[in-house]
C-alpha cells in the first residue's frame, strides 16, 4: 500500500517517528525509474494486472486494489511492444493470453528516489517491508514533482501487524492511496487509466424520446472513432484499425436500422457518408487479418511452400504499407475532419419536437427498440428457416448481415432490457454468428488468394507463391465444407424454442412497461 | 513442487543449519520456497526470527489445507516461506497414530502446498517414529547429514536397515558428510571407508565451522553475515548438487 505524505509533515520528522512508533530499521538508498505498460484498451489493468519496467527487469504483476495471483519477471534489455518480442517463457506466455494482437504502450515513466525500510518487531524479525520515496513524473526529460510516498508491502502471516502500521501512519495525516501512486501520475499527465473500452456501454432510459437516444449511441460510437485514430495514424497495433471499422459499421448500422428517427434523406446522406468511410478501409484491414495469420498458414504447409508463403506475405507487407500510409493521410486529411465535425455538429443539434419527415423522433425509445429489435429477428429466422444444404453462399451471407444487425441493435439497447436474458440472446445470436463468420471468412480468403494468384507473377519467386497459395486454397475449401456442414444444426439451436420465448416475453412490441424484468 | 527431508536418526548433525541455509540458497535462485520446522524444538525457526502462530499445532498441522496456510509466515528473506515449528509437535506420533492410514497423513498435506511453492524443505525431528515414516513416504528426496565418526555411521546402518525392513524406497536417501574437521584422521578414515561402501553420499562435504554455529547469535542464514566462507560456498556447492538431481532440465539450461 501507497501513503501519500502531506507537505505539513517534515521528512526528518517522520523518520524520527516511523523508528520510535513502528521500529523502523532504515536500509540502502534506492533508485528507481519505473515505467508502467498496457495495452490502449487496459487489457493488464482491466485483468487486475500491471506491467513494469525497472533497471531492465519487466515485471507482471497483480496491480494495487486487485486481489493476489501470480508474478512474472524478467531481465529483457530490447523494448518490446508486443507479447511474440519478449523472449520465450513464463513471462511471455502469461503476456499473450492478455494482450494478443495489442501493442503495449507507454503509459507514464516514474522516478523513485529514496531509502528502504523494514518494519521490525521485539524479536528484530522483520513483518512489513518498505519505502520512503520521493516520487516524480518524468515527461520527455522533464521531471514533475508528485509527491513524499510510504510504501508498505505485507509479508505473509504477518496482516495483523501491517494493518496496525497502516492505522499509526494514517493518524499521522497520510493518506492511503488503494490504487497506488499509477492514477495519480496519469492525471498529472492528463490522462486516465482504462478510459477506453470498444464494449458499447450506452446507458439509456425507456421513456427517452427516441431521437435523443439514437443520437446518443451515435454520439458514443464517434467518441470511439476519434479515440482510434491516432493509434491507426501511429500505425501502433491493428486493433485500432478494427475498433474504428466495428464503430463506422454500428453507425451504419444504426443510421439503417433505426431510419425512422431521422427525415429520410438525412439518414440516406450520413449512411453514405460513412459507407464510403468504411470502404477506404477494407483493404487495410483484409491485409491485416492475412499478416496476422501467417503463423496459422505456415502450420497449415508443409515445409517445401514455406519460402513460397513468404514470397506471398511479403508482397501483402508492402502492399500494407502502402494501404496504411493512404488511410493515414486520410485521416489526416481536411475531408475527413470536415466529416466528423459536421457529424458531431449534427449529433449535438437537438431533433426537431415535431418533425412531420422523422415520425418516430418523439417515440419513447423503449417502444422503437422492442419493435426494431423483433423485426430484425423474425427476418432473420424467415431467411434462416429458408436455407437448406443447397442453399448458395449468398444466402448464408446475407442471413450474416442480418444476424449483425440484430447483435447491434441488442447491443444498442442493452441497457433497456434485463441483463441474464439480455446476454443468453446476445451469447446465443454469437454463436450463429460465429458459424456464418467463419464460413464468410473463408469464402474471402479463397477469393483474395484466388486474386493473388491471378497475379502471381508479382511474388518472387512466382511458382512458390503460387504452389503455396494452391495448398492453402486446397485446405481452405475443405474446411469450409466442414464449416456449412454444421451450419444447419447451429441454427436449429438459435431458433429453439427456449430463445422464442425469450424473445416473446422480453422484447414483444406492443408492451408498455419498460425494463422491469 | 520438490519436497526435501533433512533427516536423521541422530540429532545434533547439521540437519536443522542444512535446511534453513538450502531454503534460503533456493530462494535466492528466485525459487518459491517454503521451510517447514517440523521439529519441537523449533530450531529452524528460531534461525528465522519466528514463533508459532498462536493457533498452530498438531491437530492444524495434520488436518492442513486452508487454515494451515494460514500459519505461514514470510521470513526477512525474499522468496523464503516458513511454517514454524509448535511445541506440541512432540505428541505428533500420538495424533498421528489416532488417525486412518497414518504414514500417508503428512503427503496428502504437504500436497496443499503444490499451487505455491517450488521447493519444500522439511526440518525434520531426530528418531525412527511414525512420524518419520510418514516423512519417507512424503519426500522426493531423505538428505541425511552424517558425520563421520563411527556412532554416526552405525545410525545411518540403521536408517538403511529399517527402510529395508518397510519396504520403503532407499533411493530416496541420499546422505552427505556434515560437521566434517579435515584434520581429524578418523574423519578422513571413515569418509573414505563409507564412500568405498556407499556410493550414494554426495561429493559435497560440509565442514565443521564456527561461522555455522554463530546463525543461533545472528538468527539469520550463513550468508546474511559471511556469505563467501568455506561452509557458505560447501552450501552453495550443495543446492546446486541437489538441484541437478531433482531438476536436471533447469539446471542444464544456465
Amino acid at each position: 500500500m501507497a501513503y501519500l505524505v502531506p507537505d505539513t509533515l517534515p521528512q526528518a520528522e517522520l523518520l524520527a517517528r516511523l523508528q520510535s512508533a513502528l521500529l523502523a530499521k532504515l536500509g540502502p538508498a534506492t533508485a528507481h525509474d519505473e515505467s508502467y505498460y498496457d495495452t490502449f484498451d487496459a487489457r493488464l489493468h482491466r485483468a487486475g494486472l500491471r506491467l513494469l519496467r525497472a533497471d531492465a527487469i519487466y515485471r507482471l504483476e497483480p496491480r494495487p486494489g486487485a486481489p493476489g495471483g501470480r508474478r512474472f519477471g524478467e531481465r529483457v534489455e530490447r523494448r518490446p511492444r508486443f507479447w511474440w518480442e519478449f523472449p520465450a517463457g513464463p513471462l511471455q506466455k502469461a503476456l499473450r493470453s492478455h494482450l494478443r494482437v495489442r501493442a503495449l504502450i507507454h503509459l507514464a515513466t516514474l522516478r523513485r528516489r529514496g531509502r528502504r525500510l523494514l518494519i521490525l518487531n521485539r524479536d528484530q524479525k522483520t513483518v512489513a517491508r518498505g519505502s520512503l520515496e520521493e516520487v516524480a513524473l518524468l515527461n520527455r526529460g522533464r521531471r514533475r514533482p508528485l509527491g513524499r510516498v510510504l510504501l508498505l508491502e505485507p509479508l505473509r502471516g504477518y496482516d495483523a501487524e501491517l494493518d496496525r502500521c497502516s492505522s499509526v501512519v494514517q493518524a499521522w495525516g497520510l493518506v492511503p492511496q488503494e490504487d497506488g501512486i499509477l492514477p495519480a501520475a496519469m492525471q498529472a499527465q492528463g490522462l486516465e487509466l482504462a478510459g477506453y473500452s470498444s464494449r458499447l456501454e450506452i446507458s439509456l432510459e425507456p421513456e427517452l424520446p427516441s431521437g435523443v437516444a439514437v443520437r446518443r449511441i451515435l454520439a458514443h460510437l464517434l467518441w470511439v472513432l476519434r479515440q482510434n485514430e491516432a493509434g491507426i495514424k501511429a500505425d501502433l497495433d491493428t486493433e485500432f484499425l478494427h475498433d474504428f471499422r466495428v464503430a463506422v459499421r454500428r453507425t451504419r448500422a444504426a443510421l439503417g436500422q433505426l431510419e425512422e428517427v431521422f427525415a429520410p434523406e438525412t439518414g440516406r446522406h450520413w449512411r453514405e457518408r460513412f459507407d464510403e468511410l468504411g470502404r477506404r478501409t477494407n483493404r487495410l484491414r483484409d491485409l491485416d487479418v492475412y499478416l496476422l495469420r501467417r503463423e496459422e498458414y505456415r502450420a497449415l504447409l508443409p515445409p517445401a511452400l514455406h519460402a513460397g508463403l513468404e514470397a506471398l506475405f511479403r508482397e501483402l507487407a508492402r502492399e500494407r504499407a502502402l494501404e496504411q500510409a493512404t488511410f493515414a493521410a486520410h485521416l489526416a486529411s481536411e475531408a475527413h475532419a470536415d466529416l466528423l465535425s459536421a457529424w458531431d455538429a449534427f449529433l449535438r443539434a437537438a431533433p426537431a419536437p415535431a418533425d412531420a419527415a422523422a415520425p418516430a423522433a418523439q417515440e419513447p425509445v423503449i417502444g422503437l427498440a422492442r419493435r426494431r429489435i423483433s423485426r430484425r429477428y423474425h427476418r432473420l429466422l424467415e431467411i434462416g428457416q429458408a436455407i437448406d444444404d443447397r442453399s448458395s453462399g449468398r444466402a448464408l451471407h446475407r442471413l450474416r448481415i442480418q444476424g449483425k444487425n440484430l447483435r447491434y441493435l441488442l447491443e444498442f439497447f442493452a441497457s433497456l432490457f434485463p441483463a441474464a436474458e439480455h446476454e443468453h440472446l446476445i451469447a446465443q445470436l454469437k454463436r450463429l454468428q460465429d458459424n456464418l463468420g467463419e464460413f464468410n471468412d473463408l469464402r474471402v480468403q479463397q477469393e483474395f488468394l484466388e486474386g493473388q494468384l491471378a497475379d502471381v507473377r508479382h511474388l518472387r519467386p512466382a511458382a512458390a507463391g503460387a504452389a503455396a497459395i494452391g495448398g492453402l486454397l486446397v485446405h481452405l475449401r475443405t474446411r469450409q465444407r466442414k464449416v456449412r456442414s454444421e451450419f444447419a444444426a447451429t441454427f436449429r439451436r438459435f431458433a429453439a424454442e427456449e430463445n422464442a420465448r425469450i424473445f416473446a416475453a422480453n422484447y414483444a412490441p406492443g408492451r408498455t412497461a419498460g425494463a422491469e424484468g | 513442487m520438490r519436497i526435501i527431508a533433512l533427516y536423521s536418526i541422530k540429532g545434533g548433525v547439521g540437519k536443522t543449519a542444512s535446511a534453513v541455509n538450502l531454503g534460503y540458497l533456493a530462494a535466492r535462485d528466485g525459487e518459491r520456497t517454503l521451510l517447514l520446522d517440523l521439529d519441537p524444538q523449533g530450531s529452524a525457526s528460531f534461525y528465522l526470527r519466528l514463533r508459532a502462530p498462536r493457533k498452530l499445532d498438531t491437530r492444524r498441522l495434520l488436518k492442513g489445507g486452508k487454515r494451515l496456510v494460514r500459519s505461514i509466515r514470510g521470513t526477512d528473506h525474499a522468496g523464503l516461506d516458513s511454517l514454524p515449528a509448535h511445541l506440541s509437535y512432540r505428541k505428533l506420533d500420538l495424533a498421528l497414530d489416532a488417525r486412518k492410514r497414518p504414514r500417508r497423513r503428512l503427503r496428502q498435506v504437504l500436497a496443499g502446498f503444490r499451487r505455491d511453492y517450488d521447493w519444500l524443505f522439511l526440518d525434520c525431528p531426530p528418531g525412527l517414529s511414525l512420524g518419520a515414516e510418514g516423512i519417507f513416504r512424503a519426500a522426493d528426496v531423505i538428505l541425511v547429514p552424517v558425520i563421520p565418526t563411527t556412532l554416526s555411521v552405525r545410525t545411518f546402518d540403521l536408517l538403511e536397515m529399517f527402510l529395508a525392513k518397510r519396504k520403503l524406497p532407499r533411493h530416496k536417501l541420499v546422505p552427505f558428510f556434515s560437521l566434517v574437521e579435515r584434520r581429524k584422521r578418523l574423519h578422513r578414515d571413515i569418509m573414505a571407508e563409507l564412500r568405498a561402501r556407499n556410493s550414494g553420499f554426495l561429493a559435497t562435504v560440509i565442514p565443521s565451522a564456527s561461522d555455522v554455529e554463530r546463525m543461533g547469535l545472528h538468527r539469520e542464514p550463513l550468508f546474511c553475515y559471511r556469505p563467501h566462507c568455506a561452509a557458505a560456498r560447501a552450501y552453495e556447492e550443495l543446492w546446486r548438487d541437489l538441484r541437478a538431481r531433482l531438476d536436471p532440465a533447469r539446471t542444464a539450461g544456465e
